[in-house]
């Protein structure tokens, strides 16, 4: 592998808890990093399809919302904060600093955004770094200390429960509940449909939709899902996904699990031969087992901007949260975050404008 | 019987003519004098006649009552030496894959290296169910079950080791390969074993129901009667005929024939007990005991799968739900019947115990779900592992494996000592029948001789 060892993450201290994780990332060096800052294949065999993430990211500034239906834009339908956040009497901040702790509903197995560790057992990664920024900003602690995590109660919840958990509304198929969670970072895309449900944060985050694969032998480029369409060959998407709709569109055999995991385990007993969804889980994914290789669609491209979800019933907490990642950009834990999850050579700040609809 | 067919003659008078035919009343025939000792109307015609009949009637009797013993005493003897072994391999097959299934489970819950208790159990339900699926394999169980598992169960040992692999790498992937070898396990492993448990106790319960029926040993005692009343009847006879009291072979038949019967009774009254006994309080109460069991099993991985998972109240909540819905509260459900069935066997006393054990774990199951679900997620694993929901549960787990086996015990005393009832009786019915026939045919024949 001439891939640059991530060694980002040991120079990234820049949260003083002891990193177990070291080892195992010995194994996936810099997996995640490339695809999403610079190409979606390997390096040897990084063609014209893959689109650098960085340049797809400007495009879509220019241009946004792609795949998105024309009445809403992702990157710019969220509220504006109003200053730098404070924790106003009667608000929903207050109230959680009256509870004594942030209820956050998270994923447990995306590798590297958020997920159990079976190793310490903590559940950590990129969404949750946005949790411990929100939580230490509600409860005036240093987000990077490790007291801030006694501050959150972590709540695994699968990707169908996402809506009803945090709006207590029903969607698609999952009943009502009240509100379980105050906020949910758990690789979430921001779509008009969603929108309609909940609120959601600025863009935290930009994937996009991709193709895993098992490296071919040869020094040849892993087929795109298309060309596994062609091939009548299966692929495989959590149930209920969006991404189940690119393998239908390929013509390719779908094959629905509950977890992102279960189609790892699929890829690597040869059931299927391609997984598709957001390049962030796919890098995760990747990283579990060198012997992969991350492809584009062969499709329209579909963007996926990450916003953290939030009632909306709670608009003071929505501004609350924007002034939250604003700061966040502004104090460099962003990119630090980025750098030592995503990719070790990501950018200084968002490649995307951060914009608000009011 | 042979009585019977000798007394309506019984009063005539010594002739060596036979009475007038119906159809020709004039006609007198003389026997010729050759003939006369063979003559059925004479009274050594009769006494021969008497002689073969009762032989013949004593030896198929006797060939009944060896029938009969064998019948019974192959059935006890299959109980014993097939039936029981066989059940008791699928029952260890079911209990140990439900076990390790759980085992699993609770080793990636864990995390990382797992706990050296949990590995130790886990390597040692494999052993179990591969040593019980040999051993039913060689004592001619059900193929395509067996097949099944042994097939299936090298598959589950695969996905489970990736898993603790993956799970040492840190890699979530690991819990996808649990799924998934849990999955294949409740999909294709256990439903084989509960089929091959199902077959053994029915053919063990048929087996047992052979040994113990009554309709075959009731047809040869009313025989065995009625060919008594023949020796009384021949007796009377010989008395009237030959004026001596007591003919010495035929009352050597009817005192060994007596002999015989009684023991066969006995014999039989003796094992149908011990049989029924084994019964009582060995299979059924294991029966009932191992069903609970492998629920409470069922639910305990299906509450690990549940923090494993952690998505919430997912489908193994829904799982464990169903779980504890069948193992019921007190009056009903399969605690109860384990309960009511085990009563009175030597497992009473820990079958009541394991019913208050499982149902004090089901409690702590409920704080386990609250814990979780305010976001407490390791709070609510240290419960399930090493807190009152882990303690819970390991106790009711041993509380129902001493019962399991007292009762098993119980099961296996019971049935050798029904079997052992048995033994000897077939050579002895042999032997009877001979001297009762030898008697007849030596006691009769000296009667006849005085007619020489």
């Amino acid at each position: 592998m001439s891939r640059p060892a991530r060694s980002g993450r040991a120079l990234a201290q820049w949260v003083p808890r002891p990193r177990v994780i070291l080892a195992t990332v010995a194994l996936s060096a810099g997996l995640a990093g490339v695809a999403l800052a610079g190409c979606a294949a390997p390096p040897p065999a990084s063609g014209p399809k893959a689109m650098p993430l960085v340049k797809a990211a400007a495009a879509k500034a220019a241009a946004p919302a792609v795949a998105s239906a024309p009445a809403c834009d992702p990157y710019a339908s969220s509220l504006k904060p109003n200053g730098p956040p404070s924790v106003t009497p009667g608000s929903w901040m207050d109230t959680i600093k009256r509870r004594g702790f942030l209820i956050a509903g998270v994923d447990q197995s995306t590798y590297h955004f958020g997920y159990l560790n079976p190793l310490d057992r903590r559940i950590e990664g990129f969404d949750i770094d946005q949790i411990r920024e929100v939580a230490g900003a509600i409860f005036g602690i240093n987000p990077t200390d490790d007291a801030v995590l006694g501050k959150v109660h972590f709540k695994a919840i699968s990707d169908a429960d996402r809506i009803p958990d945090v709006s207590g509304q029903a969607y698609k198929g999952v009943p009502p509940s009240s509100p379980l969670v105050d906020i949910v970072a758990h690789t979430m895309t921001i779509t008009c449909d969603r929108l309609k449900l909940v609120d959601f944060s600025t863009v935290y985050f930009d994937a996009h939709r991709k193709t895993l694969v098992v490296r071919p032998p040869d020094e040849q480029a892993g087929p795109t899902l298309a060309q596994l369409g062609q091939r009548h060959e299966a692929a495989c998407a959590t149930k209920g996904s969006d991404s189940v709709n690119s393998i239908v569109d390929a013509r390719a055999v779908k094959v629905e699990v509950p977890y992102w995991t279960d189609c790892l385990v699929k890829l690597q007993q040869g059931e299927v031969a391609g997984v598709v969804t957001d390049d962030s889980i796919l890098e995760g994914l990747k990283a579990q087992d060198p012997n992969l290789e991350i492809t584009a669609l062969g499709l329209t491209p579909v963007d996926e901007p990450y916003g953290l979800a939030i009632s909306k019933a709670r608009p003071e907490f929505v501004r609350f949260v924007n002034a939250v990642l604003a700061q966040e950009i502004a104090s460099g834990r962003w990119a630090t975050s980025f750098r030592y999850w995503v990719d070790v050579q990501g950018p200084p700040r968002p490649t995307w404008k951060i914009g608000y609809a009011s | 019987m042979a009585g019977t067919a000798v007394t309506p003659r019984g009063g005539a008078a010594l002739e060596h003519r036979v009475a007038p035919e119906p159809g020709m009343p004039s006609a007198r025939r003389v026997i010729p004098m050759w003939r006369a000792g063979t003559s059925r109307g004479t009274t050594p015609g009769r006494l021969r006649t008497m002689l073969v009949l009762l032989i013949l009637a004593t030896l198929a009797w006797g060939a009944l009552a060896t029938f009969t013993v064998a019948q019974h005493a192959s059935a006890a003897g299959d109980v014993v030496a097939a039936n029981e072994p066989l059940t008791l391999d699928a029952q260890q097959i079911w209990s140990s894959l439900s076990d390790a299934d759980d085992q699993a489970a609770t080793a990636i819950l864990a995390g990382g290296v797992e706990p050296a208790n949990v590995r130790a159990r886990y390597a040692s339900d494999i052993k179990t169910a591969k040593i019980a699926i040999e051993d039913a394999a060689a004592r001619g169980g059900p193929k395509d079950d067996l097949q099944t598992l042994s097939v299936g169960l090298s598959d589950y040992e695969a996905d489970v080791a990736t898993a603790l692999a993956d799970n040492r790498l840190g890699y979530p992937v690991g819990a996808a390969y649990l799924r998934a070898a849990s999955g294949g396990m409740r999909a294709h492993l256990l439903p084989a074993a509960n089929h091959l448990y199902t077959t053994e106790t029915g053919r063990l319960t048929t087996a047992s129901a052979q040994a113990t029926g009554l309709p075959l040993v009731i047809v040869t005692v009313v025989v065995g009667l009625a060919l008594g009343f023949g020796y009384y009847r021949a007796s009377r006879w010989l008395l009237g005929r030959t004026h001596r009291v007591l003919n010495g072979g035929l009352l050597t038949a009817c005192a060994v024939g007596a002999v015989a019967l009684l023991w066969l009774i006995g014999a039989f009254v003796a094992g149908r007990g011990d049989l029924l006994t084994a019964q009582s309080q060995g299979s059924t109460p294991v029966q009932a005991l191992v069903d609970a069991n492998i629920a409470v099993l069922k639910g305990h991985v299906d509450e690990n799968l549940t923090l494993i998972n952690n998505t919430g109240d997912d489908s193994n909540e829904d799982d464990f739900k169903a779980a504890a819905a069948a193992l019921g509260n007190g009056r009903g459900g399969l605690l109860a019947a384990a309960q009511r069935a085990a009563a009175g066997s030597p497992a009473a006393g820990q079958a009541q115990a394991a019913v208050t054990d499982v149902q004090a774990w089901l409690a702590k199951h409920q704080q386990v779900r609250t814990t979780d679900n305010s976001g407490n997620h390791l709070g609510a694993v240290d419960l399930v592992q090493s807190g009152a929901s882990g303690a819970a549960f390991e106790k009711a787990s041993l509380d129902l494996n001493n019962a399991i086996q007292a009762d098993t015990l119980a099961f296996d005393a019971n049935a050798r000592s029904g079997q052992g009832a048995f033994t000897g009786l077939e050579a002895g019915m042999i032997i009877a029948t001979l001297v009762m026939a030898g008697g007849i045919a030596w006691g009769l024949s000296r009667r006849l001789a005085e007619y020489r």
